[in-house]
């Protein structure tokens, strides 16, 4: 027992138990930053301590046990996981979506545990064969990644279902799928996506847009072609729609070509992509790009270290919205500054860099694969979430793992390093180079055991 | 293989954390001081202080005819108007932690809080009179139209609006304790237009309402395009503004309007901290040169003998309008309540400004122009004579008749004007025909607007060869003429109008627009008509004849038995103008026939003159519409005379 107790502690990944740590203890000031700031918020700081120690015990819980039986269990896992995401469209909806269970204590969010069902179940799906080398062989992951998405798309919520695409791709790649194939669907999938589709303007907005400003006209041949007058001031400039072009055939009705994905997402969805392509257009920043334009400003203003003396933060940092959740990246920057960004961004490089040694160390396949899905999800959540409150991605509804308010997230993201760490724990023994064997082109030799054995 | 790809995820992890940090760096670094400022502006926000309106006072000082009084608006939030259910929602979650209550409980206090507002609005706007649901419907579609067109909430959406306005403050000091426990409730001080006579000079002052877009581009109100955006928010028209609709309040827009204040303001924790202010300019006060004694009588005068119709007073020398009488008025003060039913009370029109804008055939009165014009152009000398032998033509008794069925016999000028020989006038007329006498007419005023600057003015009609053939009747060219000789047919002409004429006249033929206003009047035509002095004089002892020889028109008016005679002498002329019957649209298709039913007959009958005789001070009109029985000299001049009498006793005769 002490003996397992020691080669527990031993081999345990403490880098990364420490960053986990450290983020969330700088989630917690950061929440309570914010808190601080809004006197209507009370009691998000302390909730999110009691969810980090929660998040705590999850970790060591998913370090207890030997993490190949999770793989037995990936497919009645990723079932379960489909039922809950299919029941919470029978719930009553909070704030029009349908994301939340409602446990009277907290709130579940199904759509969380789906991540770390679905990179178990394909890491599970990957582990042998080579059937994903082929490209009839990518129809199956992709089915399992298209179904939960789907669903997930459908509550809405746009940020989590994008999620799934990339660590699916940075599964696929590690366990060797063709990057040919890969990058194929990649470029079929953004000419889906940019495709132009016209869409009608009825009449009475047109004239409405035209009386506003000034509309230059190109002919050629029976279609006109509209641009707008940037040389007006910019109040007096109609506001189009983000499209390639608006035109008219002949005296008929007059169109927008846009991109197929501007129709299919639903309208505040496509608002923050135009907010995101028109970031300094001062008519967008009051409107569609308004969150952004205060993330940027709360981040930016925060300067080298913070906010020091500066007194009007806390009034700055009321003036965005959801800056204690989605948010809570640019509050780090304005009250820590460049330094605190770069520090949380520090931490989150020796997750990775220590999760790439244990993905590296591991010989088992599934052990590999699920190492990787976890990085390759905590990557994805850390760009996009990092990224749109910097304006290089689109605002999508996004946690920042471990440090954002929230326990579903806090407490999946938890159980997912919590088994990176055990995977880690269970890689085989390295005593040391075997004799005369020198591990030519860097390739270290194998060995037959794991240090904490099934 | 994996471990090669391992490295470029590895790579890529590295990569992005580059970029990142990059952006952080541009953000943070290169742009911090940019954002911190940025951040300053956006804790900022502006307020609006509003500005009092200029009040309206008459010539003396002594008397406020209108101006903006302190009162209180009942305004509900705009949100709570439409049931927002995010703000209902984020109302109730105030509730919850206020109250320290579950959120169930919070939603029940809310409804709680939400039905004691209604019902105290609702009590508000019974007692009032209010239509309730109308006035949301407008509040809505207002800011409707102001988001229009934006993807962003604007700021009116997260305002109070006034459901019930101009609350006295004993209504608002009662209500304030009924404000504890509502919901998107609030009591506003604002100010509402007062006129502390209520509807006298009603149609001169006139009424002020909210602004509408349309007002805007009616009259190109929108125009001050400031360059500082504050700026402009303070000189441009924003919704619920009060603008001047109709008589000296829209005509003095600028001048009464003023320009709004502002404050900028720090958002700082709660609360807000003041940095700059620049105060409101006040709008400046309107005198008029009506004299209130004078208006006052003249609607006595006009009350008393049961008509409708007009008395305009003008000062001769400059042309200044002392009295500008219009019957029936309206209650200024009850103008929003009473519309609907003034707006339709289409036989007796109260809301229309008769003095400036209705056209009456200006009948005998004309006769005094008529005969100059016939000097000046050389068509009659003043010792010319026509026999009236009670007709125009004697073949034809019933044709172009005199008034005075047996005639007048041979009279010169004088003795015309005097007895108000038709018969002279009718010949006066064709001499001269439709195209000599337009001209003479138009100096005088009549082609144009009377010249006040009054929105509601009418221009006077007096019909050319040319205006005949473009209507038609160019059969009819000489009989025009010589109904022109006498004020009838197509000649029409305000009283104003007239009264301006005679004025002209009194003056020594010098034409000055007539003033109303003593600040922010429009630039007055002044012109030297050039008339022969003996001309004048031979129209002037006409006039004087007709009020002060036994016999004439008005003789018994001024001197007839038991009238206390006036310290002065008095010029006049009378005229009774037989008009067509109003009819009312009694089939209801939208247009006035012969098929429509009569609603008024008579005459229209008048009073213009001068006093003193010699030395003339003042100059008046009066007009009384569709009188059964009596004539100008009967009806008219004793009104005018009781309007001379105050005159005098208020020293315009010095």
């Amino acid at each position: 027992m002490l003996d397992t107790l020691k080669r527990y502690l031993r081999y345990t990944s403490w880098p990364i138990l420490a960053s986990v740590v450290a983020l969330m203890t700088l989630g917690v000031l950061a929440i309570r930053a914010s808190e601080q700031a809004d006197p209507d918020m009370t009691g998000f700081a302390a909730k999110q301590m009691a969810f980090a120690g929660a998040g705590i015990v999850v970790f060591i819980a998913a370090t207890s046990f030997p993490y190949a039986r999770l793989g037995r269990l990936a497919y009645p896992l990723f079932g379960a996981t489909l039922v809950l995401l299919v029941a919470v469209f029978y719930l009553p909806d909070v704030r029009g979506s349908h994301r939340w269970i409602d446990l009277k204590v907290v709130r579940f969010q199904p759509s969380e545990l789906a991540k770390l069902t679905f990179i178990i179940l394909l890491a599970w799906y990957l582990r042998y064969g080579d059937h994903y080398r082929r490209l009839g062989g990518l129809i199956i992951p992709f089915l399992l990644t298209l179904v939960p998405m789907g669903l997930i798309l459908k509550e809405p919520d746009l940020g989590t279902a994008l999620l799934f695409l990339p660590t699916l791709y940075f599964m696929l790649f590690l366990a060797g799928a063709k990057l040919r194939h890969l990058l194929t669907i990649v470029g079929l999938g953004t000419l889906v996506v940019l495709l132009p589709v016209p869409r009608g303007v009825d009449a009475e907005t047109f004239q409405t847009q035209r009386d506003g400003g000034r509309f230059e006209t190109v002919q050629l041949g029976p279609v006109k072609l509209f641009s707008v007058d940037r040389s007006l001031p910019w109040r007096q400039q109609p506001e189009v729609p983000a499209a390639y072009c608006r035109f008219q055939i002949g005296e008929g009705r007059v169109f927008d070509l846009q991109p197929l994905s501007l129709r299919v997402l639903k309208g505040h969805q496509s608002r923050r992509i135009e907010g995101w392509l028109r970031q300094n257009d001062p008519r967008i920043e009051q409107g569609k790009g308004y969150q952004l334009s205060q993330s940027k400003i709360v981040l930016g203003a925060g300067k080298l270290t913070g906010r020091g003396e500066w007194g009007d933060a806390d009034a700055t940092f009321r003036m965005l919205p959801d800056d204690h959740t989605d948010f809570i990246y640019s509050v780090v920057g304005g009250q820590w500054g460049f330094l605190g960004c770069l520090f949380v961004l520090a931490l989150y490089g020796v997750i990775f860099v220590f999760g790439v040694e244990i993905a590296v160390l591991t010989y088992d396949p599934f052990g590999r694969l699920l190492a990787v899905g976890v990085l390759a999800l905590l990557l994805s959540q850390v760009v996009i979430n990092v990224g749109m409150t910097m304006g290089l991605m689109p605002i999508t509804g996004m946690t920042l793992p471990l440090v954002s308010y929230g326990g579903s997230s806090l407490v999946v993201n938890c159980a997912a390093l919590g088994l990176l760490v055990n995977i880690g724990q269970r890689r085989p023994i390295l005593l040391g180079r075997r004799p005369f064997e020198y591990g030519e082109r860097g390739e270290k030799p194998p060995a037959p055991y794991g240090p904490l054995a099934d | 293989m994996y471990k090669r790809r391992i490295k470029i995820f590895l790579g890529l992890v590295a990569v992005v954390f580059a970029v990142m940090i990059a952006r952080l760096g541009y953000l943070q670094i290169l742009r911090g001081d940019d954002y911190r400022l940025q951040a300053e502006e956006a804790l900022q926000k502006y307020e609006l202080l509003p500005a009092r309106r200029g009040r309206i006072l008459d010539r003396t000082g002594e008397f406020v005819l209108a101006q903006d009084e302190a009162c209180t608006d009942l305004c509900l939030h705009y949100r709570f108007l439409t049931a927002d259910e995010k703000w209902i929602l984020a109302q109730q979650k105030r509730i919850r932690k206020q109250e320290h209550v579950s959120l169930d409980e919070a939603g029940k206090i809310y409804q709680d809080r939400a039905r004691r507002t209604w019902r105290v609005v609702e009590e508000q706007a019974r007692e009032r009179g209010v239509d309730l649901p109308a006035t949301i419907e407008e509040i809505v579609r207002r800011v409707e139209r102001i988001r229009a067109g934006r993807d962003y909430d604007v700021r009116e959406q997260n305002q109070e609006h006034p459901v019930i306005c101009a609350l006295d403050n004993e209504t608002a000091v009662r209500l304030k304790p009924q404000l504890e426990g509502t919901i998107g409730l609030a009591l506003r001080s604002t100010h509402k237009r007062v006129h502390p006579f209520g509807d006298l000079a009603c149609h001169v002052i006139g009424m002020t309402g909210r602004v509408w877009a349309e007002d805007l581009e009616e009259r190109n109100l929108t125009a001050a395009d400031e360059p500082d955006w504050l700026e402009r928010l303070r000189r441009n028209y924003q919704p619920w503004d009060t603008i001047g609709r109709r008589g000296v309040e829209a005509m003095c827009e600028n001048v009464l309007r003023g320009v709004r204040g502002s404050r900028r303001l720090k958002r700082i924790g709660s609360g807000v901290q003041v940095l700059e202010e620049v105060p409101a300019q006040h709008g400046h006060d309107v005198h008029l040169t009506l004299d209130l004694r004078l208006q006052q009588e003249g609607v006595a005068q006009l009350q008393k003998g049961g008509y409708t119709g007009c008395v305009v007073i003008l000062s001769v020398p400059l042309g200044e309008v002392l009295a500008l009488v219009s019957v029936p008025t309206f209650d200024l003060n009850r103008y929003s309540q009473d519309y609907e039913i003034l707006a339709e009370e289409t036989l007796y029109l109260p809301l229309l400004h008769r003095a400036v804008g209705r056209r009456y055939s200006p009948g005998s009165t004309i006769k005094p122009l008529m005969a100059l014009a016939g000097l000046g152009t050389g068509a009659i000398s003043e010792h010319t004579t026509f026999t009236c032998q009670g007709s125009f033509d004697p073949r034809y008794p019933d044709r172009f008749r005199c008034w005075n069925r047996s005639g007048h016999g041979s009279e010169d000028l004088r003795a015309a004007l005097r007895d108000s020989c038709d018969v002279y006038f009718y010949h006066v007329g064709q001499l001269l025909g439709l195209d000599k006498a337009a001209p003479w007419l138009d100096r005088f005023g009549y082609g144009d607007l009377p010249g006040t600057g009054l929105p509601d003015e009418r221009a006077g009609l007096v019909p050319t060869v040319d205006w005949m053939r473009r209507h038609g009747r160019t059969a009819e060219l000489r009989g025009e003429a010589r109904l022109e000789g006498i004020g009838q047919g197509v000649i029409e002409a305000t009283p104003l109008h007239v009264a301006n004429g005679i004025a002209t006249i009194a003056r020594g033929g010098k034409f000055l627009s007539p003033v109303l206003v003593l600040e922010g009047a429009p630039p007055r035509v002044s012109r030297d008509l050039g008339i022969n002095p003996s001309h004048l004089r031979a129209v002037r002892e006409g006039m004087f004849q007709v009020v002060n020889e036994p016999g004439a028109t008005a003789y018994k008016a001024f001197f007839g038995d038991g009238v206390e005679r006036l310290p002065f002498k008095v010029c006049g002329k009378t005229g009774t103008a037989q008009v067509a019957p109003q009819r009312i649209d009694s089939d209801g298709n939208g247009r006035i026939t012969v098929q429509d039913r009569i609603a008024r007959t008579g005459d229209m009958l008048w009073f213009i003159g001068y006093a003193p005789a010699e030395d003339p001070k003042v100059a008046f009109a009066v007009v009384l519409e569709y009188v059964q029985e009596g004539g100008g000299g009967r009806n008219a001049a004793p009104i005018a005379r009781e309007m001379l009498r105050l005159c005098h006793r208020l020293g315009y005769l010095d």
